[in-house]
C-alpha cells in the first residue's frame, strides 16, 4: 500500500462485507489499530450493518428442488424437448418426422373428429388434477408432509352400503380440505369434463360444510385414507387421485367387474387420468399402474365391504366419496 | 474429486448427461429462494419465482454463453422475475416519498455523513423476533434498486462484478448504489428503532 495513504469508506465497507484480499485486509487492520477516528468510523459502520443479520428468512420447503424438477418435467412433457445439442442432420430427421406426423394426422383427423373433443376433455381433466396437486403440495408444506386428512373413526366404513351398524366416513372429506381451507383448487376442479352427470359445488356452500354437498360434486376418486398414516414424504409415485373407480358404482361393490381390465367409466371407458404424488398426471389405458399394483384394489383383497384399507404405504387404492346430502 | 462447476454441469446437461441439471437445481434452489424471499418478502412468490427461473434456465440453456458464469445468470433471471412480481403487486408502494434518489440510486445523505454522525442509534433493546420483523420491514420499504444490491452484497456476498451483471449496471454504479443502500438502510433502521418514522407495517404476515 502507498505510504501515508489512509483507508476510505469504500475500504471500510469492503472490510465489513468481507471482500478484501489478505494484503489489503492486513493494511486496513493495522491502520484501524493506529487511527482512533478511523476505528470509530468502522465501528459505526459495523453497527449499521449488524441488524441485517437478524433477517434470516425460513428456508424454502425441503422438497423445493423436487418441486422444481417436477415442474420442469411436466413442462418438458408438454412443450419442451429434453434432448439437447443435436446435430443439423438430426434436425432434418425431425423435420421429416414432423411431416410424416402431419400426413398421419390428416389421415386420422378427418374420420376422428369425435376424438378431438375427447382429447380436449382429457387435457382439461389433467389440468384439474394438476390444480389439485398444487393444493396437495401446499397442504403438505403446511402440515408436515401430511396428505389432506380430515380424520376418520376406528372401525368406520367408507362405503355407505356396508354394515349399517358401522359409522360411515366419506373418503371425499379428505380432499375437500383443499377447497375448504383455500389451498388452491376450486370446486370446479373436482369435475371431470367427460362426465355429464356432475355439477360443481356452489362456492357459497364451501365455508359451511365439511365435505362436498353431494356425490355429483366430485367425479374423482382419491387415495383411501382409512389406513394408518396419511404422512407421505414427496415425491413418491403413489397414485393419489384418478377418474372414478369402476368397482364402486352407485355406492356398491360390483363384484362382477374385473379390476385388472376395467377402466374408469369416465372418458368413455378408454382409460383414466391419474395424479401421482410426484406431481405427474397421466392418462393411462390400464388400471394396473405398476407390475404388482392396481389402482382400484388393495393387493390380495378381492371383496370389499367398506372397512378395508391399504396396509402398505405404497399400495394405491382409490375410492369414491359419498357425501351426505 | 472436486465437485463439477456449475458451468460444466450446464454443458454436460446440454450434451444430454442425466442428472446434471438436477444437481444444478439442488445446488442453488435454496439460496435462490432466500434471495427472492428477501427481495419480495413473500414466501409463496419466492417459491414460484425459483420454479419459473429454473424452468427458464432449462428452456434457454443452449443460449448460455459458456464464457460467463452460471450463478450470476441464474440470479439475473430470478431478479427479473422477482421485479415483474413486484410490479404486479400494485397495492404496494415501491419507493418511499422521502427516499430522494437520483438516477443512480444515490440517497440524499452521503456515506461520509452517516459515518460521521455523533448521535448513536436509539438505545432500544428489541426481542429478536421484533428486530427481525423491523429489519425485514425496513428492507421491504427500501427502493427496489437499493434493496437488491444490498441483498446481493451483504447476504449473498456477490462480487461487485456479478452484482453489476445481475442488476445490469456498471461496476462504478454498483459501488455507489451499495453505499446509498447502506446509508438508506442505516437511516431508516435508526428512525424505525426510535419509532419516529413511518416504517411500513408487515404486508404479508399476521
Amino acid at each position: 500500500m502507498e505510504p501515508g495513504k489512509r483507508p476510505n469508506d469504500e475500504h471500510l465497507l469492503d472490510l465489513h462485507l468481507d471482500r478484501l484480499g489478505d494484503e489489503e485486509r492486513s493494511w486496513i487492520e493495522s491502520e484501524l489499530r493506529r487511527d482512533r477516528e478511523l476505528r470509530e468510523r468502522s465501528e459505526r459502520l459495523g453497527r449499521i450493518l449488524q441488524p441485517l443479520d437478524h433477517w434470516r428468512p425460513a428456508p424454502g420447503p425441503a422438497n423445493l428442488a423436487d418441486k422444481v424438477l417436477s415442474r420442469i418435467y411436466q413442462a418438458s412433457r408438454q412443450t419442451i424437448p429434453m434432448e439437447r445439442g443435436r446435430a443439423p442432420w438430426g434436425r432434418m430427421r425431425e423435420l421429416i418426422a414432423v411431416a410424416a406426423c402431419l400426413v398421419l394426422l390428416v389421415g386420422v383427423a378427418v374420420p376422428g373428429m369425435a376424438s378431438v373433443r375427447e382429447r380436449a376433455q382429457r387435457t382439461m381433466c389433467a389440468g384439474n388434477l394438476e390444480a389439485i396437486f398444487k393444493g396437495v403440495s401446499s397442504y403438505q408444506q403446511a402440515f408436515a408432509d401430511s396428505l389432506p386428512y380430515a380424520g376418520t373413526l376406528a372401525k368406520a366404513s367408507w362405503l355407505p352400503s356396508a354394515d349399517r351398524s358401522l359409522p360411515f366416513v366419506s373418503n371425499s372429506r379428505h380432499p375437500f380440505l383443499l377447497v375448504k381451507y383455500k389451498f388452491g383448487p376450486k370446486p370446479r376442479n373436482f369435475q371431470c369434463p367427460s362426465r355429464c352427470d356432475g355439477e360443481p359445488m356452489p362456492d357459497s356452500q364451501v365455508d359451511t360444510r365439511d365435505d362436498f354437498a353431494c356425490a355429483q360434486n366430485v367425479s374423482y376418486d382419491s387415495l383411501n385414507l382409512a389406513g394408518e398414516s396419511p404422512n407421505v414424504r414427496p415425491p413418491v409415485a403413489l397414485a393419489y387421485m384418478s377418474d372414478a373407480n369402476p368397482l364402486f358404482v352407485n355406492a356398491r361393490f360390483n363384484e362382477g367387474v374385473d379390476p385388472s381390465k376395467t377402466n374408469s367409466p369416465a372418458h368413455r371407458g378408454r382409460g383414466q387420468t391419474v395424479l401421482r404424488l410426484d406431481g405427474s398426471v397421466q392418462f393411462t389405458k390400464t388400471p394396473v399402474y405398476t407390475k404388482d399394483d392396481n389402482l382400484w384394489t388393495i393387493t390380495d383383497v378381492k371383496k370389499y365391504s367398506g372397512t378395508e384399507a391399504p396396509t402398505r404405504p405404497d399400495d394405491a387404492f382409490l375410492v369414491p366419496g359419498y357425501p351426505a346430502r | 474429486m472436486d465437485a463439477p462447476t456449475d458451468e460444466r454441469l450446464l454443458q454436460e446437461y446440454l450434451r444430454g448427461k442425466p442428472g446434471s441439471f438436477e444437481l444444478l437445481v439442488r445446488r442453488h434452489s435454496q439460496e435462490l429462494h432466500q434471495f427472492v424471499m428477501r427481495f419480495t418478502g413473500d414466501s409463496v412468490a419466492a417459491e414460484d419465482v425459483v420454479q419459473e427461473s429454473f424452468l427458464q434456465v432449462h428452456t434457454s440453456a443452449d443460449q448460455f454463453d459458456p464464457h460467463r458464469r452460471f450463478k450470476p445468470w441464474l440470479f439475473t433471471i430470478a431478479a427479473n422475475k422477482a421485479r415483474d412480481y413486484l410490479r404486479r403487486r400494485t397495492r404496494r408502494r415501491e419507493v418511499p416519498a422521502d427516499a430522494h434518489l437520483d438516477e443512480d440510486g444515490d440517497a440524499g445523505t452521503r456515506f461520509v455523513q452517516l459515518l460521521s454522525k455523533d448521535d448513536e442509534s436509539p438505545d432500544v433493546e428489541l426481542a429478536s423476533e421484533e428486530n427481525r420483523r423491523l429489519v425485514r420491514d425496513v428492507l421491504e420499504g427500501m427502493p427496489e434498486k437499493l434493496r437488491e444490491v444490498l441483498i446481493l452484497a451483504y447476504y449473498h456476498r456477490f462480487p461487485y462484478k456479478d452484482i453489476g451483471e445481475v442488476v445490469g449496471i456498471p461496476l462504478g454504479t454498483v459501488k455507489s448504489r451499495l453505499h446509498a443502500a447502506v446509508v438508506h438502510f442505516g437511516e431508516r433502521y435508526r428512525e424505525a428503532l426510535a419509532g419516529t418514522e413511518n416504517v411500513k407495517p408487515s404486508p404479508e404476515l399476521p
